[in-house]
């Protein structure tokens, strides 16, 4: 691995900039695991999830995590993602707005590997994900494309950003992970709606920023449903969505990101105030974070 | 009167003890159209209220009332000017502690007790919210405490932050509208068991949301068309029934302005029918290229996010001018049958004719709401479940666009009475269009010569306004002073509007409005709709005929 691909998913997934170097091969492995998540209550439940393996793509050991790691890769980059499913049931995985050379996706048996292979070809933010009831289980994951220009999110000077926060919107139902195979899904109704795997008030609030900090928010949906963002206290100005930046970006405090869809907003903190609320304004208050001067 | 109400009397205690500030300022109720409480100090109480439902419900709400005055749902439109220091003193006389938030507005201030998203009122107390409306725009106000519940049960409203110096602008030169024709499009959704529940005190999930009636300025259709302030919905005050002119580049240029915001749980499809609407900003945000040009988009489904604010401008414009007379349909098309339009049980919208500005026959047993050949098209949520009321169709998040005919509604004589001479010939049917037909009155035959009569006008609407009268007529003889007169019920006389007009023997049209009030000129009770107006011709010694040709009232009805 020619450098570190994984920002750990703390604070937010607050990250710096990583130093843009020239397009590489890059290879990744990733372990599809049965885990478990505590959320609030709490409640314990059952999750697949994507974990990094270990030396040699070894999976004893790894602790699958919901959402799984922030891949992150520089633009140009042949980038391979090697899946290893430690489950007993097939494992796929797709990257929305990436042509795969194996088309749409690729799966992994159960117990077996598959190996996806792309060029990350262009900027942006997108998601990594499962299909079909993987999903709900939690096998969905961040993957950023950075362009050569350090600190611009699509390699121009307005989508320039001093800071960084990934906000992973998924909701879960511990009834339906009970029982992924025979669930009904017309009875799918989630209880906990999570920002990067947590549910308020586990969720990290977004530290550290001040007046004038440009804050880029990638929103990525991995959730069932639309979901509307509000921000208080601040706008938020929206430079791309699907990875693919705006003609018009515009100014707003209520953002819906389709389920499937990523965005990016920037919020430069304005100088009255020192925490803005970020929340579903659809009224599930468990998906709800701060970004916090200082 | 509710089951619940004698319940809420100790609230209602609490209200008349909060003394109500005199600093917000509602001014004159408009028909239809926004409903601006004007100020920079506000009085709110947030407190509970029902609303009643067009399927006979009443559902249980809590909204932020004006202190001191009527429950109300939604919370009054807030209208500011850009700069203002705005203060909202915030009284709760719920339960529980409740909040507001102001999205879109920076370093909101003031005081109460710390909560997650705002300052808390707690139960029975007060908060204090202040900012500076630094930008123009359409915001909402909400609740920032308990969300899943209190914004549920209703406790949102509209801020207008208006350009400084130009009440006319939404946002800058570009947007200028039609103060006249200045809409609110306050979406909402409700799930009366959730709303049970808190009546009741029983288990409140969220998660079992399920939501039944959807309203547009916390009515469900057909109420959303009736006037803001009717006394049968006492806590529901603003209508939502949206009223143009075709466009016309001189006489009518201005673009409505429609200020829609989501204060629901879920996103809305709204689909206005008729034209494309503008949408030229959202979230109290101009839409704008990056070089600062125009980036507005049209559209005919516009989803509107929960929480989100979207403007649009909005004119109709009249593509073919469809016109019985100067421009009608090729005799090779069929005319538009537009009278299947039936809402419910045979009542119809359509006037039975396909041109704007007519009226025609409707089938036996068909009912129509049509006043006079007005256009009306549906705006309604496409989410076909919310345009229901619980299940019901056609009810819920709906409205109607109305397109007045350009020069207002249009009455015939449909009577002619002669006070003065006799009838030569002819009937109040030849006073309908400028044409080759004449009623012809002779005048008297001694002394100086008059002939005298009126056409009598019926289905006038109480609270139109701007009658005017055409008259279009000659004599038998030169140059004979003619006046036009009015009746005026009030006082049981004809009143006269403007001097003489001389007309000789050839066509010609005058045109006269009467003096105001003209409330006094519409008949009410046994001679409810009825003007009536008269056609006075003075002459010599000489007997003469009066030839009418056409007598007709415009005028715009409410």
């Amino acid at each position: 691995m020619r450098r570190t691909l994984v920002l750990i998913l703390i604070a937010a997934g607050l990250t710096l900039p990583a130093s843009p170097a020239s397009a590489a091969n890059v290879s990744i492995d990733l372990c599809a695991s049965a885990g478990t998540l505590t959320l609030p209550g709490p409640v314990t439940a059952n999750i697949w999830g994507y974990a990094l393996a270990g030396s040699g793509g070894s999976c004893a050991g790894v602790t699958p995590s919901v959402p799984g790691p922030v891949l992150s890769v520089d633009q140009g980059d042949a980038v391979s993602i090697v899946v290893h499913n430690t489950l007993t049931t097939p494992v796929s995985l797709e990257v929305p707005g990436l042509a795969l050379g194996q088309g749409a996706g690729v799966s992994a048996p159960a117990g077996g590997t598959a190996t996806a292979t792309f060029t990350a070809s262009a900027p942006g933010t997108y998601l990594y994900q499962g299909t079909e009831r993987q999903l709900p289980m939690g096998l969905y994951g961040a993957l950023v494309v950075r362009p050569p220009a350090a600190g611009q999110a699509y390699g121009s000077a307005t989508t320039a950003y001093d800071r960084e926060a990934l906000l992973v919107l998924s909701a879960i139902d511990p009834a339906f992970n009970a029982a992924p195979a025979t669930a009904d899904l017309y009875h799918y109704a989630p209880k906990f709606w999570l920002i990067n795997g947590k549910a308020y008030p586990d969720t990290d609030p977004v530290h550290g920023v001040a007046p004038g900090t440009k804050v880029l928010l990638r929103y990525l949906n991995a959730g069932f449903d639309n979901t509307s963002m509000r921000l208080l206290g601040a706008y938020e100005r929206v430079l791309a969505r699907d990875a693919r930046p705006l003609a018009n970006p515009f100014d707003a405090t209520a953002e819906t990101i389709p389920a499937g869809g990523t965005e990016d907003a920037v919020v430069t903190i304005p100088a009255s105030g020192t925490r803005f609320p970020l929340y579903n304004r659809q009224l599930h208050q468990t998906m709800l974070t701060f970004i916090q001067v200082p | 009167m509710h089951r619940g109400f004698r319940a809420f009397l100790p609230a209602a205690a609490l209200l008349v003890a909060f003394a109500p500030s005199a600093q917000a300022q509602a001014p004159a109720i408009p028909r239809q159209g926004i409903v601006c409480t004007n100020g920079t100090t506000f009085d709110l109480t947030a407190t509970p209220g029902y609303i009643e439902t067009p399927d006979g419900n009443s559902v249980l709400m809590w909204s932020y009332a004006p202190t001191g005055g009527q429950f109300q749902s939604p919370g009054p439109v807030l209208c500011v000017n850009q700069g203002d220091s705005v203060t909202v003193h915030l009284h709760n006389a719920l339960t529980e502690p409740v909040s507001m938030v102001f999205p879109g507005q920076l370093g909101v201030g003031g005081s109460g007790t710390a909560g997650l998203l705002a300052d808390e009122a707690p139960a029975g107390g007060d908060a204090t919210y202040t900012f500076t409306a630094s930008q123009p725009g359409t915001y909402i106000y909400e609740s920032g405490s308990d969300p899943s519940k209190q914004i549920e049960m209703g406790l949102y409203g509209a801020l207008i932050v208006r350009p400084a110096g130009h009440p006319d602008y939404a946002y800058d030169a570009a947007t200028r509208f039609d103060p006249q024709r200045e809409y609110l499009v306050l979406l909402s959704d409700i799930d009366p068991d959730l709303h049970h529940a808190v009546e009741t005190g029983g288990a409140y999930d969220f998660n079992q949301l399920h939501n039944r009636y959807f309203a547009i300025n916390g009515r469900q259709f057909p109420d959303t068309l009736q006037d803001n302030g009717v006394s049968w919905l006492p806590g529901q005050p603003y209508g939502s029934l949206l009223r143009v002119k075709p466009y016309n580049a001189t006489s009518n240029p201005l673009p409505a302005l429609i200020r829609m915001a989501n204060v629901g749980t879920v996103n809305h499809p709204f689909h206005p029918h008729g034209n494309h609407i503008k949408e030229v900003a959202q979230d109290g945000r101009a839409l704008r290229t990056p070089g600062g040009g125009d980036a507005s988009s049209e559209h005919f489904a516009a989803t509107i996010g929960s929480g989100q604010t979207e403007d649009y401008l909005f004119s109709w414009k009249d593509q073919d001018s469809w016109n019985p007379g100067s421009n009608p349909f090729p005799a090779s098309v069929a005319s538009p049958d537009y009278r299947n339009l039936t809402f419910k049980n045979g009542n119809t919208w359509s006037s039975g004719s396909a041109y704007l500005g007519s009226k025609g026959t409707l089938p036996v047993g068909t009912v129509s709401q049509n006043i006079c050949g007005e256009w009306y098209f549906p705006w309604h949520s496409h989410a076909l479940n919310e345009f229901t009321n619980y299940d019901a169709g056609f009810g819920g998040m709906a409205t109607l666009l109305r397109v007045d005919p350009p020069g207002g509604c249009m009455a015939p004589a449909g009577t002619a009475s002669i006070l003065a001479g006799t009838l030569n010939s002819g009937t109040a049917t030849d006073l309908a269009a400028a044409d080759t037909a004449y009623y012809k009155v002779n005048s008297t035959t001694t002394g100086t010569r008059t002939a005298d009569w009126y056409g009598g006008f019926a289905g006038v609407p109480g609270g139109s306004t701007g009658l005017a009268v055409t008259y279009t007529g000659r004599n038998s003889i030169a140059a004979l002073p003619t006046t036009l007169w009015m009746w005026k019920w009030s006082t049981s006389t004809w009143v006269q509007m403007g001097a003489a007009t001389g007309i000789g023997t050839s066509d010609v049209t005058v045109t006269r409005t009467p003096p105001s009030p003209e409330s006094g000129f519409i008949g009410t009770g046994a001679n409810s709709g009825k003007v009536r107006v008269r056609v006075l011709t003075t002459g010599t010694t000489g007997n003469f005929v009066t030839q009418g040709n056409l007598l007709k009232l415009t005028y715009d009805a409410p």
